[in-house]
């Protein structure tokens, strides 16, 4: 990867902004969401947080929520030593009861169950109580996900990853949050500041509403931080860069196109000048559209004379400032991306990659017969069982007891009774395909492995099973579909898959192996199929050369057969080769010469090593 | 009460907005099922339905508000009627229960009630979700990601109308009739085909494209984000008057006519489609009824057909993996060979 240039600038900028974001959001959290901070554990990270909380100064609770926190803790749950003790319904306070505009702070969100996502949507969707800063720890991209129901409701994003620590000082200022909470209430957001900015939203391709929302708040804060009480300019700028930065998925299109989709033009307004180009790599970008039906420019005009505010913001000058700064914000390497769309499509499904995963827990699945322990938020009791298990007891304990509570009705249980109940979950079988996407005979066996996809897809919701696919080429592999059980979105994503160079064996054994073994952690049988004809041309190093790309491939194929993976090799060259028999016996999976390597087939090989 | 975005003040979104209504006029079409993106509104709607039912009157005291006018009452309710007893009535409002992902069984059947076992040694049921949703709506928020267990429970309770718990030592039934209300994006997951049957109506939402809708949403959003009261005041003129028309409407119901003519034009499509069953057509008869009264049509035509048949039958088509048709084009192709001359 190349880099564009020295980035201390870029740096300072992103850490700055980073600040910016803390301040608004402890202001606002309901009204914002929160923040999805993508970061690994280290001291940038503690200091960002520190100064956050050094800025809310106890005025407002910020309350730390574990990835694996349950219902019981969240939104309370009986308390069953406190109701023992003292016969009567104790209720323990969940965490969201006790939050109050305050901010949920959350380690490991990716790693979050759907489950306990699900309850902190509901509650903030419902009440609207609190905002949330999501830790999102992954290493990779491909690795694991916010969950997409979490990500949409968090306003900001912010990026404390390779960020020096010497550059990084929080300046250390508490502000009187309250007060700028009821001041920022007081601001209004002209409509015609709406109006662009819900434009300048489409054009960056930027679909979700909810983003309107949280630019006008965030706007509000920021003219309240000032002290102002009406909206500048700048407010909106700073509001639109912060919180668009990271969904925009495609540049505004050309002038023209905007036009045609609005017949209700009649007369351009006097010409526009095309405004200069600011943003940081001129070429690259097509002109900003300048767009807006004239009728709305009457409105407009009528409401500005309404209204004798200071700020006479024009829609047009708006929306034209808006796109310039939120593109500003775009690196390099960003404004490449949106020119493949593969890469676009890819992100869009990596992030809802995790949803849709089977949950583990001890509080459902199949009952197995209930055992004695001490209750703990991870299991549930088995109430009569408990109430069996001390009935023998009642009399002498009662000749125990003294004074009041001897005479008390109702059973005496001590907590040596209870019971707790016993669940064991069905792991789900995922099955990976992987494809070998190189070279000539590439487009007929990806077809072929795409038919099969589907055709397990098919029957897939009477199995419950998941099914993934990576593929492999040039210089590396790809998770083309993270598991998934939808059809639909299979055939979206299968529809628009590359193929042709070299065939990196040994990169995609690895990464086949790695991914098998994350899928195992998570509670699930992997089942990988190897699709290919072997003839590895490119070693792991990304290199070319047959003799040392089959030397790779066979030491990554011995060492992912440490990860006891279940494995199905597919041979797809005409002749059966002794070098893939060789691969295939390393693995340690099942060698399967399939000249053709029909759909059908192939599924049928899966099923039976599945069964 | 929290407060709700009113149901009238939500732009667009008209599909949806029908098909929420002609449920309300008439339950016995069966529920809704909202499939589309994320911030599109979906739960906003369903959120604000409650705001937007009429109110009805129930059983005092009684935890799944047995109707007092009704045939079906819980046991307890049925055992005064026996000793002919009469019920005191109260009104409320219709329920609009939702039912969380991670819900556990025990939540929503109910269980054994722990404060009453424990202090009194008296075996006794703590209802449930199913029972607070009795005779209301129940809601699922992104239902294709339900565990199976639960849907296997819901598919039951939601076809018999009743829930029968036989667990904890317990053996209890009660009324559970509710209106299923489900959304989702198909992209994460699709629904196991026994639970989309019992949506009698399906959706496809999309997020608004349109700039000037997208504005007007947000402009509105806006309003009621600084001041929901008056929002809400603003809008309540709008509210009444809609509530009023499907008060009307459901007067109205039995006396809208469906002609035979028109029931073996149903006949036709559902076996043009291959969809499975007969929930195709009964749901389509209810749901033409419903939308002729509440269009106040004392007939029923071809053109009330044509228009409600996506909504009824979208999600009962058989689904061929290699076929890549959307199941509203096929609806639509299907109507104009039959119907077209």
């Amino acid at each position: 990867m190349e880099q564009s240039r020295p980035d201390s600038e870029q740096d300072q900028r992103r850490w700055s902004d980073a600040c910016l974001i803390a301040k608004i959001v402890a202001i606002d959290p309901a009204g914002l969401g929160g923040i999805w901070v993508k970061s690994q554990a280290g001291p940038v990270r503690d200091q960002w947080l520190k100064g956050l909380q050094n800025l809310i100064n106890g005025q407002v609770s910020l309350i730390k929520v574990p990835s694996n926190a349950d219902e019981g803790a969240l939104i309370g749950e009986l308390d069953l030593l406190k109701t023992l003790a003292q016969q009567k319904k104790v209720y323990s306070l969940g965490i969201l009861d006790q939050i109050h505009d305050g901010l949920l702070l959350m380690p490991m969100a990716e790693r979050m169950k759907s489950h306990t996502a699900a309850l902190l949507t509901q509650a903030f969707d419902t009440t609207g109580q609190f905002g949330m800063i999501a830790f999102d720890e992954s290493l990779t991209e491909e690795d694991q996900h916010l969950l997409s129901r979490l990500e949409e409701r968090l306003g900001f994003q912010i990026n404390l990853e390779g960020l020096s620590y010497r550059h990084c000082e929080f300046a250390l200022e508490s502000i009187d949050i309250l007060q700028i909470r009821a001041n920022f209430k007081q601001i209004e957001v002209p409509i015609e500041a709406l109006e662009a900015m819900m434009i300048a939203a489409q054009s960056f391709g930027i679909d979700s509403l909810r983003v309107g929302l949280y630019v006008a708040r965030a706007a509000r804060v920021l003219a309240a931080l000032r002290g102002g009480d009406y909206l500048e300019q700048g407010d909106i700028q700073t509001a639109t860069r912060l919180v668009f930065a990271h969904r925009i998925t495609r540049l505004p299109q050309p002038k023209e196109e905007q036009l045609e989709q609005d017949p209700a033009e009649e007369s351009p307004p006097e010409s526009k000048e095309p405004p200069p180009d600011e943003a940081p790599n001129p070429n690259d970008l097509p002109p900003p559209p300048i767009e807006p039906p004239p009728s709305e420019q009457e409105s407009t005009d009528e409401r500005n004379q309404d209204k004798p505010e200071p700020p006479s913001l024009n829609r047009e000058d708006l929306e034209e400032m808006i796109i310039e700064a939120s593109k500003a914000t775009l690196s390099q390497t960003l404004l490449d991306s949106f020119d493949q769309k593969q890469k676009m499509i890819k992100s869009n499904a990596s992030a809802q990659g995790k949803v849709g995963q089977l949950q583990k827990g001890l509080l459902s699945g199949q009952a197995m017969p209930s055992r004695k322990g001490r209750p703990s938020y991870k299991h549930k009791v088995d109430i009569l069982k408990t109430i069996q298990a001390a009935s023998p007891w009642q009399k002498i304990r009662r000749l125990e007891m003294q004074g009041e509570r001897a005479t008390a009705k109702g059973i005496i249980i001590k907590v040596d009774d209870i019971y707790l109940k016993q669940y064991v979950q069905r792991t789900s079988t995922v099955t990976v395909f992987v494809v070998d996407a190189s070279g000539s005979s590439a487009m007929e066996r990806l077809s072929e492995a795409k038919g099969a996809v589907e055709l397990l897809l098919a029957q897939c919701y009477i199995r419950r099973d998941q099914v993934a696919l990576i593929t492999f080429r040039g210089k590396a592999a790809e998770l083309v579909l993270p598991p998934t059980r939808s059809l639909v979105r299979a055939k979206r994503l299968l529809s628009g898959m590359p193929g042709g160079g070299g065939t990196p064996l040994a990169a995609a054994i690895q990464d086949a192996a790695q991914f098998g073994k994350k899928l195992k952690s998570k509670g699930q049988t992997p089942l990988l199929i190897l699709l290919t004809d072997g003839r590895a041309n490119v070693t792991l190093d990304g290199v070319g050369g047959r003799e040392q790309a089959f030397q790779d491939a066979l030491a990554c194929a011995k060492k992912a057969r440490a990860e006891q993976l279940q494995m199905l090799f597919i041979d797809t060259s005409m002749r059966p080769q002794e070098t893939n028999q060789r691969i295939a016996s390393e693995l340690g999976a099942h060698y399967l010469p399939l000249p053709q390597g029909k759909s059908a087939s192939v599924v049928e090989a899966a099923k039976m090593l599945i069964d | 009460m929290a407060l709700n975005f009113p149901f009238t003040a939500i732009v667009g979104q008209e599909e949806m907005k029908l098909a929420m209504i002609l449920s309300t006029i008439d339950p016995s079409i069966g529920g809704v099922l909202v499939f589309g993106d994320r911030g599109t509104g979906k739960s906003t709607m369903v959120r604000s339905l409650a705001a937007l039912l009429p109110s009805m009157s129930a059983v005092e005291g009684c935890s799944y508000h047995c109707d007092p006018m009704g045939k079906v009452l819980c046991s307890n309710c049925a055992a005064l009627k026996a000793a002919g007893k009469k019920f005191k009535s109260q009104t409320i409002d219709a329920p609009v229960v939702d039912l969380p992902l991670g819900a556990t069984e025990d939540r929503i059947v109910g269980s054994l009630d722990i404060e009453k076992a424990l202090s009194q040694g008296v075996k006794s049921f703590e209802s449930g979700l199913l029972a607070k949703a009795n005779r209301g709506y129940l809601y699922i928020d992104e239902v294709n990601l339900l565990e199976d267990h639960l849907v296997d429970l819901l598919i039951d309770v939601a076809a018999s109308g009743e829930n029968v718990v036989e667990r904890d030592g317990l053996s209890i039934r009660h009324p559970a009739k509710f209106v299923l209300i489900g959304s989702g994006n198909p992209e994460e997951g699709e629904l196991r085909p026994q639970l989309l049957d019992r949506f009698g109506l399906s959706v496809e939402v999309k997020t608004p494209s349109e700039v000037m809708t997208r504005i007007e949403i947000i402009k509105r959003r806006e309003l009621y984000e600084r001041d929901p009261e008056a929002f809400i005041q603003q809008w309540s003129e709008a509210q009444n008057e809609l509530r009023e028309k499907i008060i009307a409407s459901r007067k109205r119901l039995l006396k809208v006519q469906v002609n035979d003519e028109i029931l073996i034009q149903v006949s036709q499509l559902c076996a043009h489609l291959g969809s499975d069953g007969l929930r195709g057509e009964l749901t389509m008869m209810r749901t033409i009824r419903a939308i002729c009264a509440f269009e106040n049509k004392k007939i029923a035509n071809l053109e009330m057909l044509k228009r409600i048949a996506p909504y009824a039958l979208r999600h009962r088509l058989r689904r061929d993996p290699l076929d890549d048709t959307g199941s509203t084009v096929r609806i639509e192709r299907a109507l104009e060979e039959l119907f077209q001359k």
